[in-house]
């Protein structure tokens, strides 16, 4: 008898589980108030660039506005817009996260223009040498690995939100392993240059983008070859 | 009996279909290697101890446990994360072969999550993606035909053995929400004529990304314009697709919207679309496996007697193995 009526509501089951899931995939991935109170990296030149750009093209349509307003806007209407998402996020927000049924789909959403890439220097016999630089075959020290996707997205974010941990634990695991391959360097120096892209006639015309060093790491190369291998 | 019964006495209908497991079966496979790859790629880089384990055993990242197996089992230490990752190697290779059934696919699901979401610093979309389809493939039987399972059940590896439909509706449904969040995401002005349609050209300029030097695009800049306003229109405009799935499951009510979608096939259109941008990522972009799982759910766009004929598609007619219904006319 039990049997017979759990087969009965089977299909009914089926139809509100599958209701559930739908809704929970489409409340899932809207935007999170988060990328837009803290998430986008507000101060990096991409965002703050991004922001001109659409104060010029507001003042042009008419609506007068600055790139400051704009962020405050935006900032201001995520923070109230975090209660009512976590509403409405909260009754699936175990289902996804167990399920697997995460979502967030964030690509490409503002392609960097402004992108930092990990070079890598020794110093040997009084000259600092270059070892690594990106998509290059001549220094291409670790290229393997910073090639992988994962350390590219990894290597994107600095670019993008800063971490000052993972960027130090990166940058001396890639020095650890310099200084052992490089017998000869004194010390090893790991930096990230960042540059503007250039507009496409300037890369026609056959410019080079020019950029600065930020977050320059030097390591006693001694000291890195006495540190136990993990 | 009223609108609302109706409307759930066809929901009980189209979710209680089963078909042919070829379509599901196929999307196994794809997502399969797209799992390996994701976790084969980072071993063969030697870059398990660097991504996955502890700063305090050889990582680059202090990694928090979490709450899920990690956790369980004793945080990201060197050697519980070669246990998961040596059992998610194991399981996903079983998933792509179609051998263990749902047990395999939901460990699969469970190692892998475990693995690729240990370091939040390095998850991608792909991971996602996997996960998604991989649940997905819990609920479903993604197993019955083309698989090792098969094969050792009915000594062929291909079976008529019939399965739930619903999870591929899940799929669809699923790749569909993909594209449209993201290009609902894309905020930046570069998408958009305001910004010249610059974004394709700028990603290409980033070395974040990209395969190999990719200056010579700017020679080609308004292929690169052409290429960032399709791909725009594409996410954006993909819920057509799902209002076309729904006017063919309902042809019966007519109309004139539903006439009109019954004249073409929309999936044709779209696939040779979201195929050309895949293989453009996939050979200018290193993001993964994004575009290999991607493209899997593309399988389950199209019913399993669907996939055993040539794409010369056209109007499926009759109950087509994608559980649409063509509208009454051409039923005949």
């Amino acid at each position: 008898m039990l049997a017979r009526r759990m087969q009965a509501l089977g299909p009914h089951l089926r139809v509100l589980f599958v209701l559930f899931h739908v809704c929970g995939v489409v409340a899932m991935s809207l935007p999170a108030p988060a990328l837009f109170t803290h998430g986008m990296g507000w101060d990096t030149p991409n965002i703050q660039a991004e922001l001109r750009r659409w104060s010029e093209t507001l003042t042009r349509a008419g609506v007068t506005t600055t790139p400051a307003d704009i962020e405050a806007r935006v900032r201001r209407e995520a923070a109230r817009y975090a209660s009512a998402h976590a509403a409405f996020t909260a009754p699936f927000a175990g289902y996804t996260h167990w399920s697997g049924a995460r979502q967030g789909w964030i690509m490409f959403a503002v392609p960097q223009k402004h992108p930092g890439e990990l070079h890598v220097d020794v110093y040997e016999a009084g000259a600092w040498r270059p070892v690594y630089r990106p998509h290059s075959a001549e220094h291409d020290f670790w290229g393997r690995q910073l090639r992988n996707h994962r350390l590219r997205k990894q290597q994107g974010s600095f670019g993008r939100n800063f971490d000052r941990g993972t960027y130090d634990g990166l940058v001396r695991l890639i020095a650890r392993d310099a200084a052992r391959a490089f017998p000869d360097a004194t010390v090893v120096r790991v930096q990230l240059y960042r540059y503007a892209t250039l507009a496409p006639a300037a890369v026609r015309a056959g410019e080079t983008p020019e950029g600065h060093y930020l977050y320059s790491r030097g390591f006693v190369a001694a000291e890195l070859r006495e540190e136990p291998a993990p | 009996m009223s609108a609302l019964t109706r409307t759930w006495a066809s929901w009980v209908a189209a979710l209680g279909r089963r078909e042919a497991g070829t379509s599901l079966a196929c999307f196994r496979m794809g997502v399969g290697v797209a799992a390996l790859y994701s976790l084969l790629s980072v071993g063969l880089a030697g870059l398990l101890d660097v991504v996955w384990v502890d700063c305090s055993e050889g990582g680059y990242a202090c990694l928090q446990p979490g709450s899920g197996l990690v956790a369980w089992l004793g945080g990201p230490t060197r050697s519980v994360m070669h246990g998961l990752y040596g059992l998610a190697l194991a399981s996903t290779l079983a998933v792509a072969l179609g051998l263990g059934g749902r047990v395999s696919t939901f460990v699969a699901l469970q190692t892998y999550l475990a693995v690729a979401y240990a370091n939040p610093h390095v998850v991608g979309g792909y991971d996602l993606l996997i996960t998604n389809a991989l649940w997905l493939l819990v609920l479903g039987n993604g197993n019955a035909t083309l698989s090792l399972d098969a094969k050792l059940r009915t000594g062929r590896f291909v079976s008529a053995a019939q399965v739930a439909a619903w999870p591929r509706y899940l799929a669809v449904f699923q790749l569909l929400v993909v594209y449209t969040t993201t290009g609902l995401h894309k905020l930046s002005a570069d998408w958009l004529p305001a910004g010249d349609f610059a974004a394709l050209y700028h990603v290409f300029q980033d070395p974040t990304w990209r395969r190999f030097d990719m200056r010579w695009t700017a020679s080609v800049y308004p292929l690169t314009q052409l290429g960032t306003a399709v791909t725009w229109l594409f996410e954006v405009g993909a819920p057509v697709l799902l209002l076309w799935f729904y006017a063919r499951a309902t042809a019966e009510r007519g109309g004139r919207l539903r006439r009109a979608f019954a004249a073409r096939d929309l999936r044709v259109g779209f696939t040779a679309l979201g195929v050309c941008l895949h293989v453009g990522i996939l050979l200018t972009l290193d993001v993964g496996p994004f575009s290999l799982v991607a493209l899997s759910y593309y399988f389950c766009l199209w019913g399993p007697h669907e996939l055993s004929r040539p794409p010369g598609l056209g109007v499926v007619s009759g109950t087509s193995g994608s559980g649409i219904r063509a509208p009454a006319a051409e039923r005949g």
